[in-house]
């Protein structure tokens, strides 16, 4: 009989042993590789159609869902470690999605192992990696070669991030302040980049729109953090002037599309002035000179940082004292 | 209606929901699925490649195609979705032989229509285990505890009371004597 013949022999043989059934480990060991070629399919996918980040999310849930199947056999932290450990390396081989730009082809990409990382931390946890994530993505707004796009990842990041403190704020006191200054510094450290780019491109009325909304939702992310106590105290001790000329300080914004002066709660809006007021948006220290009508400050002088950037001539302010018409 | 093909009724009903589920991109159906066939389909390539290693990956890569052509498996046309399993099998041995042409190609192993549930995937274990039975005490026991059980030659001869070169040649001579069966 020729040796190969044996061999064979030998290796059929084995058909009746315990290899020829799948143990517990091998089963596992084959749900993992299988579910994390799936869900490499899922990213390829959403990289070569440029899926959005939030249809994103879907599968890459729905791939948490897979490891916590009902016939668990390893416990879950793990095998959730190893998904982690492959979407990793898989991103990792391509220096070009870890670093990508919104608007560049791998960005999608590297959604996706931002959102993997989210996916995978305890809930606990989510607010600060999501905190994180959103300061990433304000860093990319001044690299990215799409700005719009960049400033639409920015504020995308910036809500969830809300959205996590704010949940996290109703279970654990102590951490949601501290987060909650944490996003503070991010809207801040935005609100600075913005009035940069608005600088930058004060000519490009698109961009100065795209500038606009982003503010707008920005001011509207924080919680009031002033209780009703010391709203009490404050109103107690200085009675809020409605009518007649004044000097505020406060941070400049927009609102509606219109330059405005934020002054602790309150918003004033900024009329008369000649020059685009835009360019100064998230800048805190601004003094406004003027007469208050309402909600509106018909601005004699503003002053940012301590230097005069507007000063009305005498002729168009008494035009606007006596109820004329100002330009904004 | 007897308790067995009540049970084999919801089997089905179940099986169908998860196919439906895992055609619309339903993953976690279709881990349930996998949980359901794994152990089938990994002995049916066993028995093909005789490896553990190459069983898991063709495993594993069966599986995959499962998952990327289910919307193509047609509930209503009658043929069960073993059956469409194995042929994905199939397939997938058919192509590791292609990839792999050092290994002696063997597709006259493979039959042509089949299904998982059926005896034909396993027929030469049933063949194996006939020929094995067949043989006299001394050879199917030195088979068993060296092959099937894949002891090293020392543990056999400690297990049969022999010396070890009395092993190696009752093995030969039990192998030559299997082969006889087998080709009866």
């Amino acid at each position: 009989m020729k040796t190969s013949e044996l061999e064979n022999l030998e290796k059929n043989l084995s058909i009746l042993g315990k290899n020829a059934h799948l143990n517990i480990a091998q089963r596992q060991r084959i749900r993992d590789r299988l579910f994390r070629q799936i869900g490499q399919l899922d990213i390829m996918d959403a990289v070569q159609t440029d899926t959005d980040t939030s249809e994103l999310v879907v599968p890459l849930n729905r791939l948490k869902q897979i490891f916590q199947p009902r016939r668990t056999m390893i416990s879950l932290p793990a095998t959730l470690g190893i998904v982690a450990l492959v979407f990793v390396a898989t991103l990792a081989t391509s220096v070009a999605a870890k670093d990508a730009l919104p608007g560049s082809f791998w960005y999608p990409a590297r959604k996706a192992f931002d959102s993997v990382k989210v996916v995978i931390t305890p809930s606990s946890q989510k607010a600060d990696v999501l905190l994180s994530i959103a300061s990433e993505r304000i860093g990319d707004i001044a690299e990215a070669p799409n700005l719009d796009a960049a400033l639409r990842e920015s504020r995308k990041a910036i809500v969830s991030a809300q959205t996590a403190v704010a949940a996290l704020s109703e279970a654990d006191e102590e951490t949601s302040a501290e987060l909650l200054n944490k996003l503070k510094a991010i809207i801040d450290s935005q609100k600075t980049i913005l009035a940069t780019i608005v600088k930058e491109n004060i000519d490009d009325e698109a961009i100065q729109q795209s500038v606009i909304a982003v503010r707008e939702e920005l001011d509207e992310l924080l919680p009031e953090t002033t209780t009703p106590a010391e709203k009490a105290e404050d109103s107690a001790e200085e009675a809020v002037p409605t009518e007649g000329y004044v000097s505020f300080s406060g941070t400049m914004g927009s609102y509606t599309a219109k330059p405005t002066i934020m002054v602790g709660d309150t918003r004033y809006f900024l009329a008369g002035s000649d020059i685009s007021l835009i360019q100064f948006m998230g800048i805190g220290d601004a003094t406004a000179f003027g007469y208050l009508e309402g909600d509106t400050i018909t601005l004699s002088k503003l002053l940012i940082g301590g230097k005069v950037v507007f000063e009305a001539s005498h002729n168009s302010l008494n035009q606007s004292a006596d109820g004329g018409a100002s330009a904004l | 209606m007897p308790d067995l093909q009540l049970k084999e009724k919801q089997d089905t009903e179940i099986e169908l929901r998860l196919i439906k589920r895992s055609q619309s991109g339903d993953e976690q159906a279709f881990g349930e699925l996998y949980d359901i066939w794994a152990g089938r389909v990994y002995r049916f390539v066993f028995f093909k490649v005789k490896n553990t290693a190459t069983a898991e990956d063709l495993t594993s890569e069966i599986f995959l195609k499962a998952w990327q052509k289910i919307h193509q498996y047609k509930i209503r046309s009658g043929a069960n979705f073993s059956s469409w399993l194995y042929t994905v099998a199939r397939n997938s041995i058919i192509d590791h032989y292609r990839m792999n042409r050092k290994t002696e190609i063997s597709f006259e192993d493979l039959p042509e229509i089949a299904d998982l549930e059926g005896p034909e995937p396993f027929a030469e274990e049933l063949t194996m285990e006939r020929a094995l039975r067949s043989l006299p005490d001394d050879y199917e026991r030195v088979l068993r505890l060296r092959f099937v059980e894949d002891l090293p030659i020392a543990k056999v001869a400690q297990k049969m009371k022999k010396k070890e070169s009395n092993v190696r040649a009752i093995t030969h001579r039990a192998l030559k004597k299997l082969k006889e069966e087998l080709e009866k």
